[in-house]
């Protein structure tokens, strides 16, 4: 990840939160809208799903298996990251 | 101390709808108008989710104050995205209750149409997980269909079952001169109407919209002071669930709402059969279907089968939102939770737009968030 010329606060949080990148996981739901897919991954944690967006060509499944690649979320000072998630 | 019984002793609303040419100072003042309440409140409890955002206004307790004209009673705002209203009313109840008021007014107002839809969906998005679901682009029409997407996969709702709660919506705010949509819709134009996030369409969410409600709360010599059909609140009560869609173990259902329903129920001796009126919140239409399944009205799954059958009509087994809900009375969000409420107090007192006939209860489910806050309110008619 390079958050070199990103804010501090960017930076800081892209070295503490989004160092952790999680595993693969697959939809536990997904909906589509004029933005694309999104959806909740189960990446195998209790309690624990992570909204994000679905790389997909085609309309996914639940159950879909997905491996999450880093993006920016905004790219307008300060930096900001997330994870999107493609289908494997 | 011995705890007091409360009363609904009156309550009015402004109408909902896009009411580009009247302040909120003036939509409190119609509310107020059209409760017909002559009585003095001792304090004033207010509900905005967002005045800053939406009409720059902050310091709202003293705002609403000003605006209905009261004098230097204590004001106080809540707020819990959605729920605000349904809070708020609890702290009326509470404050009564506890004898720290005898006479309690609380007023919901939320001014949305003055800002862009853009603007406005980013304003009541800040009432989602931001940093985990809402700065990554979640929107709350995009969690509730996360929710109605696993409700389908798991029990096999369909889209005309969803579509049916917004027709049956529609259908009973004709009755209701108070409602943003006075409108019939069908199930083919549900199904046909634009895509917001699949699988919900534009028909399946309450609109963005300005209005304002307040109720008037008191003790039982308040009630026999100042109302000849005072309405009783048996409970009032507050469920939580994670703020986080993605930290739930279940997406079909809320812990909060089952948590306050199942203690109402419990404290106001009231058994879910002898229950006449839901008001519940629908904000889509598969919230009106999990509430119905979370208060255990229907089975898990069930609800959607229930509502396209006719069962929660107005003629039904269980009559539910005969105001016309969120979805077609509007959804003003601060006046949402006090408007539930007022429209009970008019079906219990028999002078409702869309009476429910022999109604002598009623229940009022008022949700913040996705879910994150539930009420749950149980009201009886009959002289105290």
């Amino acid at each position: 990840m390079c958050a070199r010329n990103s804010s501090p606060k960017a930076f800081r949080r892209a070295k503490t939160e989004f160092g952790r990148i999680p595993p693969s996981g697959k939809i536990a739901s997904f909906t589509e809208s004029k933005e694309g897919f999104s959806g909740l991954i189960d990446v195998g944690r209790a309690g624990e799903l992570i909204f994000g967006k679905i790389l997909s060509s085609g309309k996914p499944s639940i159950g879909d298996k997905v491996r999450p690649v880093l993006r920016i979320v905004s790219k307008s000072p300060p930096i900001e990251y997330g994870f999107s998630w493609e289908i494997e | 101390m011995a705890e007091n019984r409360v009363f609904v002793l009156g309550a009015g609303s402004s109408k909902f709808g896009e009411r580009w040419d009247f302040s909120a100072e003036s939509l409190l003042k119609e509310a107020l108008a059209n409760s017909g309440f002559s009585g003095a409140p001792d304090s004033l409890i207010v509900s905005s989710m967002a005045s800053g955002e939406f009409i720059s206004q902050e310091h709202v307790g003293a705002f609403a104050r000003n605006a209905l004209g009261f004098p230097e009673i204590p004001s106080l705002r809540v707020e819990a995205a959605c729920a605000s209203g349904g809070v708020a009313s609890r702290v009326g109840y509470l404050s009564v209750k506890s004898s720290e008021s005898r006479v309690c007014a609380v007023a919901g107002f939320e001014k949305m149409t003055d800002i862009g839809a853009d603007s406005a969906e980013r304003t009541l998005s800040l009432a989602s997980d931001f940093e985990n679901e809402g700065r990554l682009g979640a929107t709350f029409p995009s969690l509730y269909a996360l929710i109605a997407r696993a409700h389908i996969s798991k029990f096999g709702t369909t889209d005309e079952e969803l579509a049916s709660v917004s027709v049956k919506n529609h259908r009973n705010a004709m009755k209701n001169p108070f409602a943003h949509f006075r409108k019939e819709i069908t199930i083919e134009e549900v199904l046909s109407s634009p895509v917001v996030a699949d699988p919900l369409k534009v028909l399946d969410c309450a609109p963005v919209s300005d209005g304002a409600s307040i109720i008037f709360l008191g003790n039982e010599s308040a009630a026999k002071e100042f109302s000849e059909s005072p309405v009783e609140i048996l409970a009032f009560e507050q469920g939580s669930d994670t703020l986080s869609l993605g930290k739930r173990t279940d997406l079909t259902g809320f812990r909060s709402t089952k948590t306050a329903g199942k203690r109402a129920f419990e404290r106001s001796g009231i058994p879910k059969g002898k229950i006449d009126i839901v008001e519940c919140h629908d904000c889509f239409t598969i919230a009106e279907l999990l509430a119905l399944e979370d208060l255990g009205f229907f089975g898990k799954g069930l609800s959607g089968r229930a509502t396209l059958s006719g069962d929660t009509s107005v003629s039904g087994l269980l009559p539910v939102n005969p105001s016309g809900g969120l979805k077609a009375k509007g959804h003003p969000v601060g006046a949402t939770g006090v408007s539930q409420i007022a429209e009970c107090f008019r079906q219990l007192s028999g002078t409702s737009g869309n009476q429910v006939n022999g109604a002598k209860t009623a229940l009022v489910h008022n949700v913040g968030g996705a879910g994150a806050t539930a009420t749950v309110a149980i009201m009886k008619g009959g002289a105290p």
